[in-house]
């Protein structure tokens, strides 16, 4: 088989291409943390902070995303369990839980999650065409790919849909 | 404002005193087929009531336990979240500190028992 530069240009030109349309990878600042086995981010712009979750009050009637209410520095919270809305399986209370806690329309909410990790810069990856064609999970999240972390992709919450749902789902 | 503290489900919820006849500290004693699960009427897990307490309507709601009926001062209420407020049923009215932790304040006259047979 003879080398054919032709074929190694043209794909160079089709990716150069590829990556023109898409733009420039839009880098932002985030919150990684864990649901279950798999790491995920929130923006931190949409973090107001990160506390230990010692007590949630259950409340009886309320659906299964909202756990019920926990008392943060003398004003009460809301605590979700955001798992569901975004067609993940439900989490539970433990000891190592955490509340990531972000703003929806005024009010404090915090998200129940197993683990917190760290701060971290990323840069949004194209879909691929051998991603599933989920709709609800693309609008949900997409990947980001750390960027002091090498080769290291997690999936960032899209903060719009999941306030959304959060709203239209209680 | 006077309250009962009862405990259900593993969880304490207060009732308001004012809707309180009496305090049973033994079930036992009551008529079994008188008594209503406060634990079912919430949805929650139910348990054999060990103790009930008679609201004003005569109804006797079994309970896991029966604490104090003490004065608890006005500051120690809480509106519930908007979130949750949404949400919650309509005789969840409010959230009471008692001994720093949360419980939800029931309005008994607007909870509706549920029959032992579902």
């Amino acid at each position: 088989m003879t080398f054919d530069s032709e074929t190694y240009l043209s794909a160079a030109e089709t990716a150069r291409q590829t990556q023109d349309e898409a733009g420039p990878a839009v880098q932002i600042t985030v919150l990684t943390f864990v649901w279950g086995q798999d790491w995920y981010a929130l923006p931190l712009s949409a973090v107001s902070e990160v506390i230990e979750l010692e007590r949630v009050t259950p409340i009886p009637g309320l659906p299964a995303h909202l756990l019920g209410a926990t008392n943060h520095r003398g004003e009460v919270m809301a605590v979700v369990d955001a798992r569901p809305l975004l067609a993940l399986l439900p989490g539970s209370v433990n000891a190592n839980s955490y509340l990531v806690v972000i703003n929806v329309e005024e009010e404090l909410v915090g998200l129940l999650v197993d683990q917190v990790g760290d701060i971290h810069d990323v840069a949004q990856v194209p879909p691929t065409e051998d991603d599933p064609h989920d709709h609800n999970h693309a609008t949900a999240f997409s990947k980001v790919m750390m960027l002091d972390v090498e080769a290291q992709t997690l999936s960032l919450v899209n903060i719009t849909y999941l306030v959304e749902k959060i709203l239209t789902a209680t | 404002m006077r309250i009962l503290d009862v405990m259900i489900a593993a969880q304490r919820v207060v009732i308001p005193g004012e809707q309180i006849e009496q305090v049973y500290r033994n079930a036992q004693a009551q008529p079994a087929e008188q008594i209503q699960s406060l634990a079912a009427a919430l949805g929650w897990e139910v348990a054999p009531p060990r103790a009930a307490f008679a609201q004003h309507k005569s109804l006797i709601w079994g309970v896991e336990a029966v604490g104090q009926v003490v004065d608890l001062p006005l500051t120690h209420f809480y509106r519930l979240p908007r979130l949750l407020l949404q949400a919650a049923p309509p005789y969840v009215w409010a959230l009471a500190r008692l001994d720093n932790a949360l419980c939800p304040v029931l309005n008994l006259d607007i909870l509706r028992p549920i029959a032992p047979d579902g």
